[in-house]
């Protein structure tokens, strides 16, 4: 699933003309400090969903609103069994 | 002339303060004071009609007090208004003279010289969107404007407003009149300010009260910092308000009195939602459900009849029909006893309060040489609403690692020529794309 996020999070970043790249994201780094701002954000809710046929954000009991890339990760691993 | 605006600052305490941002703070005292001050400066502008120019909300909050106790009418004029549609307007709304106010003083030009009609009261004028389509003007009449806001200025003391819109839109506007009607401070961030500066100013400034976007919300919560904010009354408006983002902000601020509003430009104020649940009660359409509004779903559409509508439209037009209801263009769906907003009948994406129209995106694929035909639409999404999705049909029949490219290649070929948030997110090839008997596509789902 990281790696899933982390190539999603790249070609995001290529798609809305950032410079940044990453091989991998720890996961205190803050998600809108990675170079996505809420467009790319957004965007990769989408691609993910595309991808990995699930929005976890439709799913949840309790809403979320990640601030971090651990935040992030650990609501699609939750969601994706 | 009566101007309720010009009525606040003689009835609010002078020491308390009227706006605020992290620079600078002026009371209602200040204004009352420059208010008679500006009517000796500018004894020319006295019952002309003026249009607003500057780039600032500290600045227009500052200098409109002062531009209300002289003038006829006002144009608040957004920026970006392109010069042939300003020309227009100047025109349509007879305005004299033009104010531009920056950092380092106010500068007015004469720009006609008509004789004009005097207002019995003072009469607002507003731009739609002026970046996609024709914008439209519409004028208001300040007392109409007014007349929802509470008008208690005991009570006034204890809200402390945040502002997040520019001044020269309608929401925005809303926001203004609603703190400074019962006299409360306003908190002013600039468009140009980060999320981190406003959240920041809005902590600093103790700011309690706060109105913004759906998509404005959910970004504000992924931010850090945004649990210091001590709300006690959130609005939404101008955007779907969806459940996750209303039980969100519950959870985020539990003291917070939560409200959504809908309302549209040419409708003036609509109504607010009060019970937490996204939509609105089905039992609101109909008569006398509010005093001053009226409901009804006509094809899964609904209009709206209200006193508070704008008193006329100058460019533009809006659906009236004959009892005075305005087609708003929202489609809205009735499930379980609520009435949900589904989207636009004209097919415009709202992309986090911005508007897209499908048919501008579609005109700029079709002009790439390999694509026969598109179709946007917009596509649900958890953080700004909606997202622009586009379906194409290519001229031959791609491999997978071909779609890969050409998509690529496809939103390349959108940059430049349009904005980020319009440029579809995601592409899907399609063998073809369903038209009408007219040969327009089929939008409605």
């Amino acid at each position: 699933m990281r790696k899933i996020i982390i190539a999603k999070i790249n070609e995001v970043l290529e798609q809305t003309d950032r410079s940044e790249q990453y091989e991998d994201i720890e996961d205190c780094a803050i998600l809108l400090q990675t170079g996505l701002d809420s467009l790319g954000f957004a965007i990769l809710v989408s691609l993910l969903e595309e991808e990995l046929e699930l929005d976890p954000f439709q799913l949840m009991d309790e809403p979320v609103y990640p601030t971090t890339f651990g935040d992030f990760l650990s609501i699609y691993e939750r969601h994706s069994d | 002339m009566t101007n309720p605006l010009i009525d606040i600052f003689f009835k609010v305490p002078s020491e308390r303060v009227y706006i605020q941002n992290a620079f600078e703070s002026l009371t209602y005292g200040d204004i009352k004071y420059s208010i008679t001050q500006f009517s000796r400066d500018y004894p020319y502008l006295a019952g002309k009609n003026c249009a607003l120019v500057t780039c600032s909300r500290f600045e227009i909050a500052k200098v409109l007090p002062f531009i209300a106790s002289v003038s006829n009418k006002i144009f608040l004029q957004p920026k970006c208004l392109k010069e042939e549609v300003q020309n227009e307007f100047y025109r349509k709304s007879d305005i004299e003279y033009v104010i531009n106010v920056t950092n380092s003083g106010i500068c007015t030009s004469k720009v006609s010289d008509i004789s004009h009609v005097q207002e019995i009261e003072q009469e607002w004028l507003l731009s739609t969107s002026g970046t996609t389509g024709t914008p439209k003007l519409l004028t208001y009449n300040l007392t109409a404007l007014m007349k929802t806001s509470k008008q208690d200025v005991t009570k006034g003391d204890h809200f402390r407003w945040g502002l997040c819109y520019d001044l020269n839109r309608f929401a925005g506007l809303q926001v203004y009149l609603q703190a400074i009607a019962s006299g409360s401070t306003l908190t002013i961030s600039e468009s140009s300010d980060t999320l981190i500066d406003n959240i920041k100013l809005f902590v600093d400034k103790n700011v309690n009260c706060l109105s913004a976007t759906p998509s404005f919300w959910r970004k504000m919560l992924m931010t850090k910092g945004s649990e210091r904010l001590d709300l006690n009354r959130i609005t939404l408006g101008g955007e779907i308000s969806d459940q996750t983002v209303l039980n969100s902000l519950k959870k985020h601020y539990e003291r917070s009195h939560i409200v959504h509003i809908y309302a549209s430009t040419e409708a003036g104020v609509g109504f607010s939602v009060k019970d937490g649940l996204e939509g609105f009660p089905a039992d609101y359409v109909g008569p006398s459900k509010f005093s001053s509004i009226e409901l009804k779903i006509v094809d899964d559409i609904l209009w709206i009849k209200s006193d508070r509508a704008a008193s006329a439209i100058l460019n533009g037009a809006i659906a009236i029909d004959y009892d005075g209801f305005v087609n708003t263009g929202d489609v809205v769906e009735i499930k379980n006893d609520r009435i949900l907003f589904i989207g636009r009948d004209s097919g415009a994406i709202n992309v986090g309060g911005n508007k897209v129209i499908p048919e501008e995106i579609e005109a700029v694929m079709n002009s790439h040489p390999r694509i026969i035909q598109s179709k946007v639409f917009g596509k649900k999404n958890p953080v700004l609403g909606m997202l622009v999705s586009a379906e194409v049909v290519s001229e031959k029949v791609l491999g997978s690692d071909e779609k890969k490219a050409f998509k690529k290649e496809l939103i390349t070929f959108c940059k430049g020529k349009l904005e980020a948030f319009k440029i579809p997110a995601m592409i899907k090839f399609v063998e073809h794309i369903a038209v009408n008997e007219s040969g327009k596509i089929v939008r409605k789902k």
